[in-house]
């Protein structure tokens, strides 16, 4: 045991001198490692910073962390036995990430999924996508330093969490959206239940905006913090809230429709300087607040017009598809989730992709951290809504 | 505009370069892929804005190389592929073309062990950087222990010497 | 010798003890989503006296909750270390029992136990708030019944 400290402590010594090489800080510079174990990375995340105290000039992402090679696993079992690890892809948003999977394969072997089951996907989709951006702004807003608003943002997910775990059992890692449907139907009780929340959660969401959005302080710490342009954002593929963020008008939902989005009425929120630039970390994250209020809108379209039917097609217990490849784009609540899936006539997939928006987001933390604090940087993390297992898979 | 019309646009500046076609897009010669990105991109009429994914298939004998592009304001996709030789896998980087080639294809360096030539910083980004191998070929086999810690558990409700089954392993 | 002045400080300091365990914020994974909706309102850490800390300098509970890969284990280690005596870990999930579902995985350490000593496992996947309160209540009784000032410490 002691060998093995002393010789983890040298191998360390020697990355940092490497590190150090690598990288060169010149007088009065210094290199510090804002950890994977830190309170405000949104997970396993690490950043090498190479500051003089407070400015920073250059932040270097290190991750894989949370490599848990996803994509190998994806090749050794079979296509429903994958859909629990796509979970656990982006747990907080996992409906979503289920989704892209089912339909990927559903689109490989030529499943027609029956109408009931593609409302109840909307309606799973849309509630995580609340509990997902209330949990994205709380921390957010924790990260800069109000604590208040997180714990409220807690309380109102408890209830989401209460609603999902009555229709289909589990409270973060669904397994809901399965090939061919969806697992659990959703009775006129919960349907109900729903509406009901949805009463007594949008006056919150008004109450949310008087405590912290309109806050003076809270603008000055988010507004003209480093404003991605649309040209920046769309050839680091920035994808979701954060591209839309910039001024780009891109949703799946609406211009790659798929599911039954089309028969719903919804605006898509594009950021406009509400306070400051165009794509500042404030525009980021008031827009997360005007799509939670455009996914109550859809749910309670989604539950006044959802017809009687079957949840599942009929699909063979093991599922062969054909040999090919095919691609399925979902909006998830952190953006595009893009899903390659390539079949070679067996049970079992022969390659899995997944590409998340998380990942590209990281990539630009590099770009937009020159000449920016420390505590601004936080700030960028917490507003390009960062998850660590998208990132590594 | 739909798939063939943008391949015949290609096949108009690279005549030589597109090799076949399939449903959504079409094969392209290793070479000449940067040029062909550049093209994709600057072109007014494709103007693919944006490279969605960028990954690699391992297909027993060789390795495809998928590039999955899309245009924002056309509203219209399309994936190129290259076909790469396994033990000697070398391509031009497209870094300069889309920013965010940069991590795609460190990934791509890291999992299946391609080689981009120009790219600004090709190092590993998931693994640790003493991992030797890379895992996503299909002739991979993980170590059996790393830094001192191994690599499989033994579970208890197994006898010695067997190896799980559906009657021994569900307790 | 064991009288009863010495019984009698040694269970005041472990009720002492018990009554304010500061955890180490360590959230990897999913496990670590659960682990701030039980610091939340409904279920409520803080009841315990339990506060978390964002450093292991000032901690004494470490919640390990979520997957370990390799990358991972070594700072883990390292964050066990700093922690000071008398520390505790709880291993939150499957995924930090055991691997969880990863058992193919070629990065994925099967079980935090193989770099830390572990008091508690917390088994699901990942487990209900009401489950770790009530390893977090178990942990207490531990730590009522140790003998803290009479071991000699190595």
């Amino acid at each position: 045991m002691q060998q093995r400290k002393i010789a983890m402590v040298k191998q360390e010594l020697k990355d940092l001198h490497e590190l150090k090489q690598l990288y060169q800080p010149v007088a009065d510079e210094m290199l510090v490692n804002m950890g994977p174990q830190h309170p405000s990375t949104h997970g396993v995340l690490n950043f090498l910073l190479v500051t003089d105290g407070e400015v920073m000039h250059k932040a270097v992402a290190h991750v894989g962390y949370l490599h848990r090679g996803i994509e190998k696993i994806g090749e050794a079992v079979e296509y429903n036995g994958f859909v629990p690890f796509t979970d656990r892809v982006d747990y907080l948003a996992a409906m979503s990430a289920n989704q892209g999977f089912a339909m990927a394969v559903e689109k490989l072997a030529s499943i027609q999924v029956p109408e009931r089951a593609e409302y109840l996907r909307v309606i799973a989709t849309e509630l995580n996508r609340i509990a997902s951006h209330l949990v994205a702004n709380g921390a957010m807003a924790m990260d800069i330093g109000a604590f208040t608003p997180f714990v409220h943002w807690l309380k109102e997910r408890e209830f989401v969490n209460d609603l999902m775990e009555e229709l289909c059992g589990a409270r973060l890692t669904y397994n809901y959206i399965r090939i061919g449907g969806v697992a659990f139907d959703c009775g006129k009780e919960l349907a109900e239940k729903i509406v009901k929340w949805i009463d007594h959660f949008e006056p919150m969401v008004d109450e949310f905006d008087r405590l912290i959005t309109n806050n003076e302080i809270f603008v000055q710490r988010l507004a003209n913090v480093s404003p991605i342009s649309a040209e920046e954002a769309m050839s680091y593929n920035l994808v979701g809230p954060n591209l839309r963020a910039s001024g780009v008008d891109w949703d799946i939902r609406r211009d790659v429709p798929y599911s039954v989005y089309s028969k719903f009425d919804f605006k898509i929120p594009v950021g406009k300087g509400f306070r400051g630039t165009v794509g500042d970390c404030y525009d980021r994250f008031v827009l997360r607040i005007l799509e939670i209020r455009e996914s109550c809108k859809i749910l309670r379209q989604a539950l006044a017009t959802m017809p009687e039917g079957e949840i599942m097609a009929k699909v063979p217990k093991t599922i062969k598809p054909p040999k090919g490849e095919a691609i399925a784009r979902v909006e998830s609540a952190r953006g595009e989730l893009f899903y390659y899936v390539v079949s070679d006539g067996s049970s079992k997939p022969l390659r899995v992709k997944i590409r998340a928006g998380s990942f590209t987001a990281m990539s630009i933390i590099e770009h937009l951290s020159k000449g920016v604090m420390i505590a601004d940087l936080v700030a960028i993390i917490g507003s390009l809504d960062v998850v660590a297992p998208e990132v590594d898979r | 505009m739909d798939v063939q019309s943008q391949i015949n646009l290609i096949k108009g500046k690279f005549p030589n370069e597109v090799l076949e076609n399939f449903a959504t897009g079409t094969f392209v010669n290793a070479e000449k892929l940067k040029a062909i990105c550049q093209f994709c991109r600057d072109n007014e009429e494709l103007s693919m804005q944006v490279l969605t994914c960028m990954t690699a298939v391992d297909l027993g004998d060789h390795l495809e190389l998928v590039y999955h592009l899309i245009s924002y304001s056309k509203k219209h996709d399309l994936v190129l592929k290259v076909t790469l030789p396994r033990d000697n896998a070398v391509i031009d980087s497209v870094e300069s073309v889309w920013k965010t080639a940069d991590w795609q294809e460190r990934e791509c360096f890291d999992l299946f062990g391609v080689n981009f030539k120009n790219h600004p910083d090709l190092r590993r980004i998931m693994l640790p950087d003493d991992w030797q191998g890379h895992p996503l070929r299909k002739d991979y086999t993980p170590p059996t222990e790393y830094h001192g810690m191994s690599h499989t558990r033994k579970n208890p409700l197994i006898p010695e010497g067997q190896s799980a089954t559906t009657e021994n392993s569900n307790g | 010798m064991d009288g009863f002045l010495l019984t009698t400080t040694e269970e005041f300091l472990n009720w002492n003890r018990k009554s304010s365990i500061w955890y180490l914020l360590f959230a990897s994974a999913c496990c670590g989503i659960e682990l701030m909706q039980t610091g939340g309102p409904r279920t409520d850490l803080d009841r315990f006296g339990a506060v978390p800390r964002a450093t292991p300098r000032q901690a004494d509970l470490m919640i390990v909750a979520g997957t370990i890969t390799y990358k991972m284990a070594e700072r883990v280690r390292l964050l066990y270390e700093q922690m000071a005596e008398p520390r505790y870990v709880i291993s939150m999930g499957s995924c930090a029992n055991c691997g969880g579902l990863f058992q193919s995985s070629y990065s994925v350490l099967k079980g935090v136990d193989k770099v830390i000593p572990v008091d508690l496992y917390i088994p699901g996947c990942p487990p209900r708030p009401e489950a770790l309160a009530d390893a977090v209540v178990k942990l207490q009784a531990k730590m009522m019944k140790e003998k803290y000032l009479r071991t000699v410490r190595a």
